[in-house]
């Protein structure tokens, strides 16, 4: 067995609506291991995204412990997290979330520019993998000029500029059409295989959800059953 | 670096660089705000330099008094004094002496001013300021047995003097055998010009005569009081007056036109001061109207704010790539307002030249030259920069504590 690269012991989740609380997770233990591939499925307001959000330190848990490599993430500041994010994770959302000002390479350059690579250096990794996804014509366009796949994919080569060791994917292929999220979904397994990555992606699409290796369904706060191999689809 | 490119970026590319109509509006406040502040400090200096030059008229820039009349030749002083002040322009010798003057009557103690009336007006100058009559003061002579002196505008109104009046003046002289004993002097003078001195104790107490004449009524010879000098640039008068205090030695006391008139000057620049914080509370209260715009451009941003996180900007650096906005806003509300305020102060001088604002018969001054001086203008540059940049960090802490997934939930 790899190591164990995430671990969540008893994560807790609640948002307070007015006077009443609305509790989102309610005590998730999870272990990822380096190289998995996790679904994570449910109904929507299950708290599929917010986990994702803990896991990858958007977002902090009201309780619970969470060590990404050993080092315990709840106890770092700020700053620190900060660092970590960046050097070790990577994020691709349902909506690409490039910023419009900047064009595609240099949208993909930014993870690279904050870390303090220099401008050059950052560009040719940008471009490098703008290539590799077959967006090399469309470096020099800006968000408004590129199609919804297009997009996505710009995104998926930002989160992937600074080679992290986990990729975070909310909802990639949400606002995809048939086609685009196809490819959307083999350009994962394969930069999984290429940099040999580990994944964790909160889908509603059961179908995509059954490629991975590992599927956790949650409902009401908790995960109610863990699939190792292909996902059952259930029976509508 | 990176971060400082990206916040260009963002600011380029951004709503009117991240402001809205009631933002424009709150950075022209701090455009007004250092225009005024620019524009009055330059009339509060040029109002400064014309009464230095208008009051060191009167005075001179530096004054050598001996401690005992005539211990020195007046010659051998001269040299003395120009060889430690080389900037030296012109220097002339005086006598001052406290008598009585008598007047139908009346009589008041006058403060008495003898001047070598050949030199005198190469250090002093009294143009502007003579109200009646002429400036020549002149000795006594077998022709005209009375000297011919300027007299002050409130003695001339005290004893109701006009061009040409004689008037008697009293010298108490104390006896050589008994210093309890007193023996008077009594000279006649005429009035040659009534003047205007620019201060009170001078207008009511000063009368200005030719040196020899005084010499004779105050029965001191050929002795003086001291010195009168002009120098190059009065604003280093200071610095020779410091030189000549070393190294005259002791025996002499020396005053700068500043210390002369050390209350006006004092008065002036505490008047500098105040109006400076008072215009300030414009840049002040302008600076929180910007902080508003800026919380509200920080509320749209929060899209770019939660990505930016994501992606691993930490909260110091953005509060960096925030606090650039406000900075940048600062430099662009410091430069319009200079640029503003240097050219109202153009319009100011031509109004004064071609409107006459200042009438001279009030204030002796009848036309300020605006002296904008380094100083002044990097204190206004420095404190708004300082104000918009504070200013600016409430909204940017607001932005950098702004979790990465509250962001995004805006997009």
């Amino acid at each position: 067995m790899s190591e164990i690269l995430i671990q969540g012991r008893g994560l807790r989740k609640h948002f307070t609506q007015g006077t009443s609380e609305l509790e989102i997770l309610k005590g998730v233990d999870l272990s990822v291991h380096a190289g998995e591939s996790i679904g994570i499925v449910g109904s929507s307001g299950a708290g599929k995204s917010t986990l994702l959000h803990i896991l990858g330190t958007l977002d902090r848990p009201n309780g619970g412990e969470l060590y990404f490599g050993g080092t315990n993430v709840l106890e770092l500041s700020d700053e620190e997290v900060a660092k970590l994010r960046n050097r070790e994770m990577g994020f691709v959302f349902q909506f690409h979330h490039l910023l419009a000002e900047f064009t595609a390479v240099e949208n993909v350059m930014i993870p690279s520019r904050i870390a303090g690579d220099s401008k050059a250096s950052a560009k040719i990794k940008a471009l490098e993998l703008l290539d590799m996804l077959g967006l090399a014509a469309r470096a020099d366009h800006f968000p408004n000029e590129l199609s919804g796949g297009e997009l996505q994919r710009v995104a998926i080569a930002r989160a992937l500029v600074r080679r992290p060791r986990i990729l975070f994917a909310d909802e990639p292929t949400g606002n995809l059409d048939s086609v685009n999220s196809q490819i959307i979904q083999n350009l994962f397994f394969h930069l999984k295989e290429k940099y040999g990555l580990t994944l964790i992606v909160v889908t509603h699409d059961l179908q995509f959800a059954q490629k991975f290796t590992r599927v956790l369904r949650i409902v009401d706060g908790r995960f109610i059953d863990t699939h190792s191999g292909p996902a059952p689809i259930p029976q509508r | 670096m990176a971060l400082l490119e990206i916040a260009y970026r963002l600011l380029k590319r951004g709503r009117g660089f991240g402001l809205d109509l009631t933002g424009w509006i709150s950075l022209a406040g701090v455009v007004l705000g250092v225009a005024c502040l620019t524009v009055s400090m330059a009339v509060m200096s040029g109002f400064e330099r014309t009464l230095r030059e208008s009051l060191s008229d009167v005075t001179g820039h530096v004054q050598i008094f001996r401690y005992r009349i005539g211990n020195e030749p007046p010659e051998k002083l001269r040299e003395r004094v120009r060889k430690i002040v080389p900037e030296t322009r012109a220097v002339t010798r005086f006598l001052s002496v406290e008598g009585v003057l008598a007047h139908q009557g009346r009589i008041q103690g006058v403060f008495m001013q003898g001047l070598d009336e050949a030199e005198a007006w190469q250090v002093l100058n009294l143009e502007k300021r003579l109200l009646d009559g002429e400036l020549a003061i002149r000795a006594a002579s077998k022709e005209s047995p009375n000297a011919r002196v300027l007299v002050g505008k409130g003695v001339a109104d005290t004893f109701g003097l006009k061009p040409g009046d004689t008037f008697r003046l009293l010298v108490p002289l104390p006896s050589e055998f008994d210093p309890q004993e007193f023996k008077r002097k009594i000279g006649v003078f005429e009035v040659a010009g009534i003047v205007e001195l620019g201060k009170y104790e001078y207008d009511q107490r000063m009368i200005m005569m030719p040196i020899r004449d005084l010499q004779k009524l105050a029965d001191v010879g050929t002795r003086d009081s001291g010195l009168i000098l002009r120098v190059e640039d009065g604003m280093r008068a200071r610095a020779a007056s410091f030189r000549l205090s070393e190294q005259l030695g002791p025996g002499f006391r020396v005053r700068d036109w500043r210390d002369i008139n050390e209350n006006i000057f004092e008065a002036v620049e505490i008047e500098r001061l105040v109006v400076f914080f008072v215009i300030l509370v414009i840049v002040v209260a302008a600076s929180f109207n910007v902080a508003t715009s800026l919380y509200v451009n920080v509320v749209q941003r929060y899209p770019e704010i939660g990505i930016l996180k994501a992606l691993g900007v930490s909260p110091r650096q953005m509060i960096g790539v925030l606090c650039l906005q406000g900075i940048a806003l600062g430099v662009l509300g410091c430069s319009a307002g200079l640029g503003l305020g240097v050219l109202l102060g153009y319009v100011f001088e031509w109004a004064q030249a071609n409107l006459g604002l200042l009438p001279a018969s009030v204030y002796k001054i009848s036309y300020i030259e605006l002296d904008f001086r380094p100083w002044d203008i990097f204190a206004i540059l420095v404190v708004t920069l300082v104000i918009c940049s504070l200013a600016t960090l409430a909204p940017a802490r607001q932005g950098a504590k702004l979790s990465p997934v509250e962001g995004l939930r805006y997009e």
